[in-house]
């Protein structure tokens, strides 16, 4: 597949187009970063599934419109960077590699940071949970794939925009009184 | 419901910039002067925030499962390489056991030929007896395999398909007749046919003696030789004499020397067509 037509398959959220660049690249990158950095396998796992998801985001966010260089350069480039940062989170006697500093600058820390977690995160996950199936597809549809109500409604079978709309309001609000109730029962707490 | 809802969209259609510049402003406006609203929008962050942070999950899961599905499909790769490598290993030792086999049989029957050599030199062969005793004389063999290539011998030399004395050649028609009908296929060599003939005229005597006469030119030995200890009840009989002589060449060729020789001195009691040939068989197996 050329390069754009990658990115435009990624930014329309067709999942198995990003599944399968996944899958082609994650050999040839675990060896590499193995025989440069020597890192662990299952860390080394962990770091291409947030590259790929970062590479991921940065499309579907806009920030990267079109490739300079080939996918997978930009990718590895994506994973490099977070090796850094493993390295300098786990071994902070170990300066960063004079080449990975000179690559990124503070902005590109951003473009590529995960999110930081916290208590409402993993009350949401939760939360997710338990509302089913069909809400989080609504949900991760329109917040993560950042489709149009029209798309979902088609794609997810809604009768019409407006039931799809609806439903959306009603799983967000679900979630909106799992957060509140925690907010609620934390202030108890503090006071 | 209805504020709250919209309140989403606007906060939806915000954060996916789908806002006018001016409603953008207008939004940000009300954000600095309204402290409700502000909350409102930074709960909807939070809830957001954790879809994301649900969905990348969810996509670490997906990946989470290729990255098994390729194992699994790699470990069975793997497999099917070592289980080819071990039927290549398994191969390798059948085929290489077979040619030391062979190569032992093969030496084992240039030796049983050496042997032949020296053997016909040493016996009186009714076909060749110009080359006699003056070879010189190797180790013999133990006597079981020695008789077995003394019996083999005689059988060779001695004998011949015997020949159709009920009916005369038929040149012309195939005969309608059974018995005529299957001695014209044992004439013509087409033993198969002649067989099927023979064997269903148990009554006829004679056409049972044939019938064993063919069953060893199929080399169903062990059927003639059943039927021709049969045949060798009544001395009146046509071919007695010859069902008595077959029932030793059959035994020579199964190898039973012992109950060859019976047969064969059955044969040198009474002057037959076959006793001379007999005692020359029985001086070579007593050798």
């Amino acid at each position: 597949m050329n390069p754009q037509k990658l990115l435009e398959e990624i930014r329309n959220g067709n999942e198995k187009v990003l599944i399968r660049f996944y899958s082609e690249n994650r050999n040839s990158f675990i060896a590499y970063a193995y025989k440069k950095y020597g890192l662990d396998h299952e860390i080394l796992k962990e770091i291409y599934q947030d590259a790929v998801l970062a590479f991921r985001n940065n499309i579907v966010e806009g920030r990267l419109t079109q490739f300079t260089c080939k996918p997978k350069t930009y990718l590895f480039e994506i994973g490099i960077h977070l090796i850094g940062k493993e390295i300098r989170k786990k071994q902070h006697e170990v300066r960063m590699p004079e080449h990975l500093e000179n690559t990124y600058q503070d902005k590109d820390a951003d473009l590529f940071s995960k999110m930081e977690m916290n208590e409402n995160e993993e009350l949401i996950r939760q939360e997710l949970k338990r509302i089913g199936e069909k809400c989080f597809k609504l949900l991760y549809a329109f917040y993560y794939e950042k489709k149009s109500m029209e798309t979902i409604a088609f794609e997810l079978n809604y009768t019409n925009v407006d039931s799809a709309k609806s439903s959306k309001y009603n799983c967000f609000q679900k979630l909106k009184e799992a957060v509140l109730k925690n907010f609620s029962r934390i202030n108890l707490q503090t006071n | 419901m209805e504020e709250r809802n919209s309140n989403i969209e606007l906060f939806d259609s915000y954060i996916r910039g789908e806002l006018s510049e001016s409603e953008k402003e207008s939004f940000d406006k009300k954000l600095s002067e309204d402290p409700e609203l502000k909350a409102d929008f930074e709960i909807y962050l939070d809830i957001v925030k954790g879809i994301k942070a649900a969905s990348e999950d969810y996509l670490r899961e997906k990946f989470k499962e290729i990255d098994l599905q390729e194992k699994t499909l790699l470990s069975g790769r793997k497999l099917s390489t070592y289980l080819a490598i071990a039927a290549a290993i398994v191969l390798f030792v059948v085929v290489g056991i077979s040619v030391i086999i062979k190569i032992q049989q093969t030496q084992k029957h240039k030796e049983i030929l050496a042997q032949e050599q020296q053997t016909d030199s040493n016996l009186i062969s009714p076909k060749d007896t110009s080359e006699s005793a003056n070879k010189p004389v190797e180790p013999q063999k133990p006597v079981g395999e020695r008789m077995k290539l003394l019996a083999m011998n005689a059988y060779n030399d001695y004998y011949t398909q015997y020949p159709n004395k009920v009916f005369p050649k038929s040149r012309g028609e195939i005969p309608v007749d059974s018995f005529e009908r299957a001695m014209y296929y044992y004439d013509q060599q087409d033993y198969l046919k002649a067989e099927e003939l023979l064997k269903d005229l148990k009554d006829i005597k004679e056409a049972q003696f044939y019938y064993a006469m063919t069953l060893l030119s199929l080399d169903k030995n062990k059927t003639a030789l059943s039927l021709l200890l049969k045949l060798q009840t009544e001395p009146t009989f046509k071919f007695y004499y010859p069902s008595i002589w077959y029932a030793g060449m059959t035994c020579l060729k199964l190898e039973n020397i012992e109950q060859a020789i019976l047969e064969f001195q059955k044969l040198t009691v009474e002057k037959n067509p076959y006793s001379a040939q007999a005692e020359s068989i029985l001086k070579i197996l007593k050798q």
